[in-house]
Order: structure tokens, then C-alpha cells, then sequence
């Protein structure tokens, strides 16, 4: 049973990122993956904004960092997935195997794949 | 996929740009990272417009508080008051658009008289450029030109004392929060309940005209006195407002800070040894003094007095109506008082004691 809220595509993307750069999540790195894993150009912007987004509904938190030259002396903010956050993904990609389940099996691809 | 890099990174000064541009909550993290992506400097623009758009429209959705609006648009439209429709409409749709700019910036800072003078300036002179840019562009829009500077000055004055208060000394907190939200709202119900009070005695005056040399003074200033006399009853600080106890550093400014919110509001400051306090017979006369006029028309019309046919019926019903009103809406804000009134002493008492309360659960 879904103890959490449902995740918007962007935030699975967020999240995952996250999850997956572990003691280096930070805006940049978390963009970049974000960009690699959707496959085209997103908004740095709108990483941030979920990203808060997604602070203030405890799924992560955040810490600041000093920044390297690289950045011009400007700070980082480091996130890392919370239990909520986990348990908020996990819940996502379990809907997301199931849609794709049924879809391979039933539509008009998985009817020729099955074949 | 790869985010396309070049050997030649932004300029100075579309750096600096950039960063200006960017809304001051997260200004630094995008700055740095924008930085750190070395960009060529066509890309680094366009990266950099997308970003800070996107995070303006966030920011303002945050920031965007309807009472907020409310208010300022109210405040803007009394500072152009007598000007043509059309363009005050415009001005206003101007202004307000502005400030939703502006606290897009300065979201989630709370207010303080510091951000006052730049944001009256900023008002001043947004008034004056959006108006002049009408007369040029779209002269019926514009307006005149005293008008113009009426709402500059008025508006630069009010507007920013609005905006200050309505953000000041908002707590974090939930219940902080929510506990001054109900201190104000007691304030307010107090002062419109009273200014009430004061309309209804100067009405009655005036519905019933005295037969007396100097009743219409008694009745108007008398239901004051008695008010003012019930406040005072029912508070241990009878010769003045309750004293706020001097910096110390022994002492919590926070409990110090809730114990004199909780001594201001309408509630006795301890229980009385007597069956019924004093208070209580001077908010009963004050009901009684408001409706005299009512029985002394009565009375008149009664007794076949010639002064009855003088007497505004009407506008006595309707006080004798919003008389019953008040008394009933006393009960409520009576309550509201009391409720807020130990709320914040229970709030006083637990910023004084933290250890012990941790020690007994």
C-alpha cells in the first residue's frame, strides 16, 4: 500500500540522481546526472527548484559546502536522501516496473515482442 | 549525453550579470555552478536566462500572499484616489506586477524597516518611469500629473510600512506561528469591536437628540472611560500599560516577550478573590450607557413627550440591533482573548522549563 505521495516524473529523475551520486550530490553533479539519465538538456533551474521542493517534503536534506576555485570560491549545497525520500522512490519505481509490465505484455510492441 | 563545454569561459561582466539577476535564495549555489560548468559565453547567457526565469516564477508563486495583495493594492488605490479609472487600474496592475518581481528577489526574507527606505525609493521612482513611459506611449493610460505624484509619495510612504509589517516576525514554527497569527487577530477584533462601540454611542447621540445641555458629551465619551476603567480593573498595572521588564542576561527575552503579549490582551491577570471583579460591573455599565438613548427615546415616547416626533426611529432600531451584536460578538472575542492569553503564558512557562519537561516524559 502507497504510504507516500506519488512522485512527479522530474522528481523520480531528482531523486535518483541523488541516490545514485551519494557523497557528491550536489547542484551541478545532480544536473548533470539528471541530463544523462533523461537523455537531453534540462533546466538548471528547474533542478533547484524541485530539489527544495523536495526538501520541504522531507524526502531530502541538505547541507553547504565550501566551493573550489572551479566555482569561484561560491558555496555548494550537498543533498542526501531521507527515509521518506527512499521510501517515496522505491514506492515509484515499483509503479514504474508494474506500467511497464503490463505494457510489454499487452500493448502493440509487447504483442510482437511476446512474438 | 554530454553538456557541451568550450575552451573560452563567460565574460566578467555577463557573470555578473547573471548573478545580480538571479533571485537571492539561491544565488550563490547557481552562480557557482553555472561557473563550473564552463559554458562559451553564448551558452552560458542562454543556461543562465533559463535558469533564473525558472526560478522567478517559483519564487513568485512562493512569495504570493493574497492578504498581502489585498493590501497593497487597497493602500495604492486611497494614494491615487480622485485620478481617472482606466489608468489607476493601470498602475495598479503595474505596481503590484513590480513588487511580485521585487519579492520574488527577496523571498523568504521577513520585513524590517532596513528594506523599507530602498523599497520606497524603488516605488517612487517606478511610478514616476511607468507614467512618464505612458504619456509617450499611451497617453489616455497615463495619469495626471499631480495625480502622478500624490500616489509617488503617498504610495512610497504606505506601501513599504505594509509590506513590513505584514512580513515582520514571522516565525518558522508552526505553533509560533499560529500563535501569533491569533494575537493578532484578538488585536484586531479588539480595536474594530471598540472603534464599533464609538460609532454606535456618536449614532445614538445623534438619533436621539438630548433635551440636556451636555448629555450627547457624557454619552460620547463616557462608554470610553468605562472601557478604558474595565481594561484597567482587571490588570495588576493600574497606573500604566504593563511594563516590560528590562534587558538581562539572566532573563529570557522570549518568555519575557510572551508574558507581556499575554498581560496586554483582554484577560484578568489573576482571579480575583471577589465572587464578581470590579471589571465586570464597568463592562456592564458600559452596555448600559450604550443603550440609554434607546430607553430614554422609549421612555419619551412612553410619556407622550413632544421630543419623541424628534427621534430617528430607524436609525434606533438599527443601533438597538447592533447593540445585540456587539454584546454577542463581546462573548466571542472575550474567549478569543482568554484562549490566546494562556496559550502564551502556556508557551512562557515551556521556554522557561525545557530540562524538566524533557525529564518528565
Amino acid at each position: 500500500m502507497k504510504l507516500t505521495e506519488s512522485l512527479g516524473q522530474f522528481e523520480q529523475l531528482i531523486l535518483t540522481a541523488v541516490m545514485a551520486l551519494k557523497d557528491n550530490a550536489y547542484g551541478m553533479q545532480i544536473y548533470s546526472k539528471v541530463c544523462e539519465m533523461a537523455d537531453r538538456e534540462m533546466n538548471l533551474g528547474s533542478v533547484y527548484v524541485t530539489l527544495d521542493r523536495l526538501q520541504k517534503k522531507g524526502y531530502v536534506t541538505s547541507k553547504v559546502a565550501g566551493g573550489g576555485p572551479e566555482r569561484g570560491g561560491k558555496p555548494r549545497r550537498f543533498y542526501s536522501l531521507r527515509p521518506a525520500g527512499v521510501q517515496a522512490l522505491t514506492e515509484s519505481v515499483e509503479t514504474a516496473t508494474r506500467i511497464s509490465e503490463t505494457f510489454w505484455r499487452f500493448g502493440k510492441w509487447g504483442s510482437q515482442r511476446a512474438k | 549525453m554530454g553538456i557541451p563545454t568550450g575552451k573560452i569561459g563567460p565574460r566578467k561582466w555577463i557573470r555578473f550579470l547573471a548573478e545580480r539577476l538571479t533571485p537571492r535564495y539561491q544565488r550563490d549555489f547557481i552562480a557557482g555552478d553555472l561557473q563550473a560548468l564552463a559554458l562559451v559565453p553564448r551558452l552560458y547567457a542562454w543556461r543562465a536566462a533559463k535558469a533564473i526565469a525558472c526560478i522567478i516564477k517559483y519564487q513568485m508563486i512562493a512569495s504570493f500572499d493574497v492578504w498581502l495583495v489585498t493590501g497593497e493594492a487597497s493602500l495604492l488605490w486611497v494614494a491615487i484616489a480622485g485620478s481617472p479609472f482606466l489608468p489607476s487600474i493601470v498602475l495598479l496592475m503595474l505596481v503590484l506586477a513590480a513588487l511580485r518581481v521585487r519579492d520574488a528577489y527577496i523571498y523568504s526574507a521577513g520585513g524590517s524597516p532596513g528594506a523599507m527606505a530602498p523599497e520606497a525609493g524603488g516605488i517612487a521612482m517606478f511610478v514616476f518611469l511607468a507614467e512618464t513611459a505612458l504619456g509617450w506611449t499611451a497617453p489616455s493610460l497615463a495619469l495626471p500629473t499631480e495625480r502622478m505624484i500624490q500616489g509617488a509619495v503617498i504610495g512610497a510612504v504606505t506601501l513599504p510600512a505594509w509590506r513590513m509589517i505584514f512580513r515582520k516576525g514571522e516565525p518558522l514554527d508552526k505553533r509560533p506561528r499560529e500563535l501569533q497569527e491569533s494575537l493578532v487577530a484578538a488585536w484586531h477584533m479588539n480595536l474594530l469591536w471598540a472603534a464599533a462601540g464609538v460609532v454606535l454611542s456618536l449614532t445614538n447621540a445623534a438619533a436621539v437628540p438630548e433635551i440636556i445641555h451636555g448629555r450627547d458629551f457624557l454619552l460620547g465619551g463616557l462608554p470610553v472611560v468605562l472601557l478604558c476603567a474595565a481594561y484597567r480593573l482587571q490588570k495588576d498595572h493600574f497606573t500604566g500599560m504593563h511594563p516590560r521588564a528590562p534587558l538581562s542576561l539572566f532573563r529570557d527575552p522570549r518568555q519575557d516577550e510572551l508574558l507581556h503579549q499575554s498581560a496586554m490582551l483582554w484577560f484578568p491577570d489573576r482571579r480575583k478573590s471577589s465572587k464578581l471583579p470590579a471589571y465586570v460591573y464597568a463592562e456592564v455599565l458600559y452596555f448600559v450607557v450604550l443603550v440609554l438613548p434607546a430607553g430614554l427615546a422609549a421612555w419619551r415616547w412612553i410619556s407622550g413627550d413632544s421630543s419623541a416626533a424628534q427621534v430617528d426611529w430607524r436609525q434606533l432600531a438599527i443601533n438597538v440591533g447592533a447593540m445585540a451584536a456587539l454584546a454577542a460578538l463581546w462573548i466571542c472575542i472575550k474567549r478569543l482573548n482568554r484562549q490566546t492569553a494562556l496559550a502564551l503564558r502556556e508557551r512562557a512557562e515551556r521556554a522557561q522549563a525545557p530540562d524538566s519537561r524533557g525529564q518528565n516524559e
